[in-house]
């Protein structure tokens, strides 16, 4: 059981910044999820900690042992790629032995430890295979079970289910995160898919462009994002972000194309005519709300009817783009209509200063 | 492929035929040589159904030619520059791509360009090297040794090292195993592996050697016997280099000895005895592509996943 301690941690490639200072605290059998765009420093990130890169500034500790210099192999970790990087010409068997051979351990506990976790994943039937006989998910099994068996503090996911067809990454996800709660590891996920980061993790770092955004629970992420880009990465439809202004009076909120929005709250007066961007989750509109307090109109566009939901592209009015998602579980009998009056309340409303990208607080202000 | 038309598969098996008509022709006329008396061997045309003296020719060729010692010295000389090659070879691709060290780029190019300067063009100064290993020592030397020679007592010290390995199995493997091609092929191959490999045997604790040894080089198992078909036969074949550091009988090889039954202007034109030699020359490095042929297909076209 380990704490990961990443402090100012920093790696250039030549005059490339991969990361640009990272600190975060990874505790005991915590799972934390690093997710950002491709190209946002998060796979380097983990890299660094499993000490595949060299840092380029800051420390990493792991139980409270700086590894800045140690060799992967110990550091007591183990990894599991994306691409599984199984060795081809051995069998299952001996790709999860192998790291136990190369320790020494006597052949019996190396059977002992690999049948055990070949009973956990499942596998106990393909140690015999060579990993071209095995399907894409049962590769990603034993590459897990490499990474068991040699019972280390800390495990680090890099991408693991992205190879993995829609179906078998669910079913993956599921028991990635039950393994979770039977070995209690501590784990590093990294993937740069936000629906795998909300269903795994206990804590989130959103990166983006070498520099976490925003750390923290999946739900205040969801609930309070820092900024317009984690708004808008995550959830699922993305958050509707619109450009809007403050109006005089900071009574209001003036949305691209016109429509105003009357807050319940005011908000500062010094904000009166600052330009902004109006965030709020397409879950939030809703048809017909007795609390609600404010109401847009919208120009219907697209229908997408999925069953359990239905998602509507909507346009504001005098508008050629300003896209707004509406996301409503039930399925109403609306035609493509022309218009469509959604409401929604003023608590559902984010504010983001359209400059910074940074989130302006209403409760503050309030 | 899938067949188009009638007209398209008779003319491409027509060709075909052809093509191993002009290849195989050859061959089975060297057979029937081998098989034919002196007489009718001398004979113009030449019969083109096979005889009944193959035995006595073979044991004529065996005998006159000393092939058994030659055959063994070819062996030990086609297995040796086999063994060397790719040894040395696969050592050398895995520095370049698996290291960062300074120079490695030159170090890949230098070899690249080796490609172009084959056997013949750098007979001269191989052959230098060959009758005295540490020639370019002995030049460092004299370089070096200019100061001392000006000693006030007059006496000049020299120093010189000799290192000959003419007329020696060292010398018949050691000049040629360096491989431009091999070394390129294995390094094509490596970079088809993905980082990650070797990155999880880093994990799993593996040193360099470790990872080279595990997983390497057994990943390599089809390429290395795809080589080892190519060079054995390329061994096999040498032909000059042999002819220029043998002298000794002792040191000949098979294909030089056939060479030696090649009859001269003076003597009965034995051309039956000559082509059974030539036969039996050849029988080992068919025997190698037959035994090595599905791996050689095999690691030719195949990358293993």
């Amino acid at each position: 059981m380990a704490e990961v301690r990443l402090d100012r941690v920093r790696k250039s490639f030549g005059s490339f910044e991969a990361v640009k200072g990272v600190d975060v605290t990874i505790g005991d059998s915590e799972f934390l999820v690093v997710v950002g765009p491709s190209g946002c420093g998060k796979s380097t990130l983990l890299r660094l900690i499993a000490g595949l890169e060299e840092l380029s500034g800051g420390d990493i500790t792991i139980s409270g042992r700086l590894v800045n210099d140690v060799e992967p192999k110990d550091r007591d970790i183990a990894m599991v790629f994306q691409n599984y990087a199984l060795y081809p010409h051995m069998t299952v068997f001996d790709n999860m032995a192998y790291g136990l051979k190369i320790r020494r351990l006597p052949k019996a506990e190396i059977r002992e430890r690999v049948g055990r976790a070949a009973a956990i994943l499942q596998i106990e039937s393909l140690l015999e295979r060579q990993p071209r006989q095995l399907s894409g998910g049962q590769r990603q099994r034993v590459a897990m079970g490499r990474a068991i068996v040699r019972n280390p503090s800390v495990f680090l996911f890099d991408e693991p289910l992205s190879n993995l067809d829609a179906k078998l990454r669910v079913e993956m996800r599921v028991e990635i995160r039950k393994l979770h709660n039977t070995l209690k590891t501590t784990s590093v996920y990294v993937t740069h898919d936000q629906v795998e980061a909300m269903t795994l993790a206990d804590r989130i770092v959103i990166m983006n462009g070498g520099i976490a955004e925003q750390i923290g629970t999946p739900l205040d992420l969801y609930e309070r994002p820092s900024s317009a880009f984690v708004a808008g990465f995550i959830g699922s439809p993305p958050m509707n972000l619109v450009e809007g202004e403050i109006g005089q009076g900071a009574k209001s909120v003036v949305l691209a194309g016109g429509t105003e929005l009357s807050l319940n709250s005011p908000l500062p007066q010094g904000w009166g005519g600052r330009s902004v961007t109006v965030g709020i989750r397409p879950e939030r509109l809703r048809l017909d709300d007795s609390k609600a307090d404010l109401a847009i109109s919208l120009g219907v566009e697209l229908i997408e009817r999925h069953g359990a939901d239905t998602v509507i592209h909507g346009v504001l009015p005098n508008r050629e783009r300003g896209e707004v998602i509406v996301r409503l579980n039930e399925t109403p009998t609306i035609a493509q209509t022309d218009r469509l009056n959604v409401k929604a309340r003023t608590a559902d409303i984010h504010l983001f200063d359209a400059e910074t990208g940074k989130r302006l607080e209403l409760e503050k202000a309030a | 492929m899938v067949d188009r038309s009638r007209t398209l598969r008779i003319t491409t098996h027509v060709l075909l035929v052809l093509g191993v008509l002009v290849i195989g022709f050859p061959i089975y006329y060297a057979f029937v040589a081998a098989t034919l008396p002196l007489e009718l061997a001398t004979r113009v045309p030449m019969p083109l159904v096979p005889g009944d003296h193959l035995m006595d020719n073979v044991e004529q060729a065996w005998r006159r030619g000393d092939l058994g010692l030659q055959l063994f010295n070819s062996i030990v000389m086609a297995l040796g520059i086999t063994a060397g090659k790719i040894a040395i070879s696969i050592i050398s691709a895995f520095a370049i791509v698996y290291f960062r060290f300074p120079g490695r780029m030159l170090a890949f190019w230098i070899i690249f360009v080796t490609l172009m300067l084959p056997v013949e063009v750098r007979i001269v100064p191989t052959y230098e090297m060959a009758v005295n290993v540490f020639t370019p020592v002995n030049r460092l030397l004299e370089v070096l040794s200019v100061p001392v020679a000006i000693d006030p007592l007059g006496y000049t010290i020299s120093m010189r090292l000799q290192w000959n390995i003419l007329d020696s199995y060292f010398g018949l493997t050691l000049p040629l195993i360096a491989s431009a091609t091999a070394t390129f092929l294995f390094r094509q191959f490596f970079l088809t592996i993905p980082d990650q490999l070797a990155e999880a045997a880093k994990i799993d604790g593996a040193g360099p050697l470790r990872f080279f040894w595990d997983v390497l080089l057994p990943m390599s198992r089809t390429n290395i016997a795809a080589l080892a078909v190519i060079l054995f036969v390329y061994g096999w074949n040498q032909y000059l280099w042999p002819l220029l550091i043998t002298t000794d009988r002792e040191m000949m090889t098979a294909v030089i000895g056939i060479t030696r039954l090649m009859p001269s202007p003076d003597d009965a034109p034995e051309w039956n005895v000559a082509m059974a030699g030539a036969l039996i020359v050849l029988i080992p490095p068919v025997i190698v592509v037959v035994l090595l042929q599905r791996w050689f297909v095999k690691g030719l076209v195949e990358e293993e996943k």
